[in-house]
C-alpha cells in the first residue's frame, strides 16, 4: 500500500510540474493603441534610413497617434498604420494582415515604365527562344539577349554554363532585368559572377545593431566571386528601368563595378536596405529596411543605381513595335 | 564612413575572444571525469514534447506547440561516481494564438556527473555537476528575410539526484528525481536585426572566428537555465530497466532580443546494460 501511495505522490508531482506555459509571461495586451505603439517603436528602433530620407519619426507619431481610437475597426487601424508606414517612402516596408498588404510603390509608379513586355516577347524573343531555367534567351544579330523576370526564380551554375557556351561565339550579351522586382541576392551574385575572372568588390553595407539612431555595425564590403567554369569576357549591356528593385538594384550595382559592362536605360527603383520582419501583438506582420548600402564612392543605392547611358523608350519606336533600349544595346554590341 | 569609434570596443572584444576557447574547453571537460568502470548502460528514449517559446527577435507573441523527442544516452556507474551523457533531439511546430506557425528543431548534449562516495546510491541526495549544450533553431515561413532564428549555449551548474526504491506487489521500483540549474557558460544569438550572429557583421577570416567573436558570457542575471526530471524506473531481471518520466527545462537568454523557452517532455526509455 505504501508503494502505491509513493507512486501516486510521484505522478501528482509530475502533473503539477507539467505546466509549461506558466513559466513564460503572457502575451502583451492587444488593442489599437498597443499595436500602434509597438509598430511605431520597432520602426524607431530598427529602421535604417531616417537620416537619408530626412524623416522625423517623432513628428509622424505626433500626427498619427491622436487618430488611434480604442473602438476603431481592424480595417481602420490597418489603414492608419499603413498610412504611417507610407511616409517611409520605402518599397521594403509593408504591413500584412489577413485582409490586406500595405506598400509604397511610388519608386516605379511615379515614373515611365520604359518597358513593354508584349513587344519584347513578340518582336525580340519570338517563337523559338530558349528557356534556360528562369532565363529566356534568344540570339539577335549575333548578340545573346537574356530576359530575367525575377531574382526570386533560382538560377543554377548549369543554366549559366549553357548560356555562356551559347554566347561564346557571339559579339555580346544583353541582360534585360527591366520589371524585375528583386528576389534572392544569391541569384544576382551568381549571374554577375559570369563576367569576371576575380572576386569583385561592388558596395559596402552596414546594419542596425541596436535601438539608438547611431547603432550601426561597421561598414562591410560586399563582393561577388568569379564563377567557376565558362565565363564571358566580351561586352555586356544590362537594361534597367524604375521597376528594378531590391536584389535587382544590387545586381545593377554589381554589374556597374565590371569594366566590360554598361548599364543602359533608366535608373533602378532602389531598395538598398535589406528588409527584416516583425509581428505585432495582434498577429499582423510587417517588414522594414534594417541595413544601409552604399556604392564604392559612398553614395547610397536606396534610391536606385543610375544608368551609364540614360535612354527612355521612344513613343515612335513603340508604335513601330520596337524597343528603344534593346535597339540601343544592339547598336553598341554589333 | 566606417565607424572608427568602434575600434576600441572591437579590440577589447578580440582580447576577450582569445580567452573564449579556453573557457569553452574548461566547461566542456568538467563533465568528463575519469573513473574506474563498473556498470555501463546504453539508453534509448522516445517521447512527446509540449513547449512554449517567445523570441522577441521574431515576435512579442508566445508560440506554443508540440514535437517528437528522441534521446540516445550512455550511463556509467562506478563505486564513487556516475555519469550520464545524453544526446537529445526534438522536432516540431509551434503556433501563436493567431495561428501563425513556425517550425523548430532543437538538439542538445547533456552531461550529468554525480558523486556518491559512501557507496550508498539510494535514499540519499547526491550532488553533482551538469553541463548543458543546446542548439535551438526556429523557422518562420511567413518572414521574407532572416526567417530563421537560433540560439546556442553551453553552460555548467550544480545538479542533484535522489533515488527512492519501493515495492508494489513484490516488484521493485525506483523513483528518481533529478534537478539542475546552470550558472556559468557562454551563448551565441543572432544579431539585433538579422539571423546571423554579431561576429559576422564584420569581415572574418573564418566561420570559427565569426562564432568566437559572437560569443557572450552566460551568467545568472543575463541568462537562466534550469530543469528537473522525475522518473520511474522498473528494473528487469536481466539487469536492464524500463523508465517512464517527464523532463522539464526552462531557459531565458537576455540578449538584445530576449528568448524564452519552456518545455516539458513525457518519455519512455530503455536502459540496456553493455
Amino acid at each position: 500500500m505504501k508503494g502505491i501511495f509513493n507512486l501516486f505522490i510521484f505522478w501528482l508531482l509530475v502533473f503539477f510540474c507539467s505546466c509549461e506555459e506558466d513559466f513564460v509571461s503572457p502575451d502583451p495586451v492587444s488593442n489599437p493603441v498597443s499595436n500602434f505603439e509597438y509598430l511605431w517603436e520597432d520602426v524607431q528602433n530598427r529602421y535604417s534610413y531616417f537620416d537619408l530620407k530626412s524623416i522625423d519619426w517623432e513628428t509622424i507619431r505626433k500626427d498619427y497617434r491622436p487618430l488611434v481610437k480604442d473602438n476603431m475597426s481592424n480595417q481602420e487601424l490597418f489603414d492608419l498604420m499603413a498610412d504611417m508606414l507610407y511616409q517611409l517612402k520605402d518599397g521594403h516596408v509593408n504591413l500584412t494582415s489577413d485582409f490586406d498588404r500595405s506598400r509604397n510603390w511610388d519608386w516605379f509608379l511615379g515614373h515611365p515604365s520604359n518597358f513593354n513586355g508584349a513587344i519584347v516577347e513578340r518582336n525580340y524573343l519570338g517563337s523559338n527562344y530558349r528557356i534556360t531555367g528562369p532565363l529566356r534567351n534568344q540570339v539577335i544579330d549575333s548578340v545573346l539577349y537574356i530576359y530575367y523576370s525575377s531574382f526570386a526564380n533560382t538560377i543554377s551554375t548549369d543554366h549559366l554554363e549553357v548560356l555562356m557556351e551559347r554566347a561564346s561565339t557571339l559579339k555580346g550579351i544583353i541582360i534585360d532585368v527591366r520589371n524585375n522586382g528583386g528576389g534572392n541576392l544569391n541569384n544576382a551574385r551568381l549571374l554577375a559572377s559570369c563576367f569576371t575572372d576575380q572576386k569583385v568588390a561592388y558596395a559596402r553595407e552596414r546594419r542596425k545593431t541596436g535601438p539608438e539612431a547611431n547603432d550601426f555595425s561597421d561598414w562591410q564590403m560586399l563582393t561577388f566571386p568569379a564563377k567557376k567554369g565558362r565565363r564571358f569576357k566580351g561586352k555586356v549591356v544590362v537594361l534597367s528601368n524604375r521597376a528594378c528593385y531590391s536584389a535587382t538594384t544590387f545586381f545593377a550595382q554589381m554589374m556597374k563595378a565590371l569594366p566590360n559592362v554598361l548599364l543602359l536605360g533608366d535608373q533602378t527603383g532602389g531598395g538598398g536596405g535589406a528588409p527584416s520582419s516583425g509581428e505585432l501583438p495582434n498577429g499582423w506582420q510587417y517588414r522594414l529596411s534594417v541595413t544601409q548600402t552604399v556604392n564604392l564612392e559612398g553614395e547610397h543605392i536606396e534610391m536606385g543605381v543610375p544608368a551609364d547611358i540614360a535612354i527612355k523608350m521612344d513613343q515612335r519606336d513603340l508604335v513601330k513595335g520596337k524597343d528603344t533600349l534593346i535597339e540601343a544595346a544592339l547598336d553598341i554590341l554589333r | 564612413m566606417a565607424n572608427i569609434n568602434s575600434n576600441k570596443t572591437f579590440s577589447t572584444k578580440l582580447r576577450a575572444s582569445r580567452l573564449m576557447p579556453l573557457l569553452i574547453a574548461v566547461i566542456m571537460m568538467v563533465g568528463f571525469p575519469s573513473f574506474a568502470q563498473k556498470s555501463n548502460f546504453i539508453n534509448i528514449s522516445g517521447g512527446f514534447e509540449k513547449s512554449v517559446q517567445r523570441d522577441k527577435g521574431m515576435s512579442p507573441l508566445m508560440y506554443s506547440g508540440s514535437g517528437f523527442f528522441t534521446q540516445m544516452a550512455f550511463y556509467k556507474e562506478s563505486e564513487k561516481q556516475s555519469l550520464l551523457l545524453a544526446l537529445n533531439f526534438v522536432r516540431g511546430t509551434q503556433r501563436s494564438k493567431y495561428g501563425n506557425s513556425i517550425g523548430f528543431n532543437r538538439g542538445s548534449i547533456r552531461i550529468f556527473n554525480f558523486c556518491h562516495k559512501d557507496k550508498k546510491l539510494t535514499n540519499k541526495l547526491h550532488w553533482g555537476l551538469s553541463t548543458n549544450n543546446v542548439f535551438s533553431h526556429r523557422y518562420n515561413p511567413e518572414f521574407v528575410n532572416f526567417n530563421d532564428h537560433f540560439e546556442y549555449f553551453t553552460n555548467l551548474g550544480p545538479a542533484a539526484k535522489y533515488l527512492y526504491p519501493f515495492k508494489i506487489k513484490g516488484r521493485n521500483l525506483i523513483m528518481e528525481g533529478l534537478a539542475h540549474i546552470q550558472l556559468i557558460g557562454f551563448m551565441i544569438r543572432p544579431s539585433y536585426t538579422s539571423s546571423y550572429p554579431e561576429g559576422f557583421l564584420r569581415e572574418q577570416p573564418s566561420i570559427f572566428n565569426g562564432l568566437v567573436n559572437s560569443v557572450k558570457v552566460y551568467h545568472p542575471g543575463n541568462a537562466w537555465n534550469f530543469g528537473f526530471r522525475p522518473k520511474l524506473n522498473y528494473p528487469l531481471k536481466s539487469g536492464n530497466r524500463i523508465s517512464l518520466g517527464y523532463q522539464y527545462e526552462f531557459y531565458k537568454l537576455n540578449t538584445p532580443n530576449a528568448v524564452t523557452q519552456s518545455s516539458g517532455i513525457w518519455f519512455i526509455s530503455l536502459f540496456t546494460r553493455i
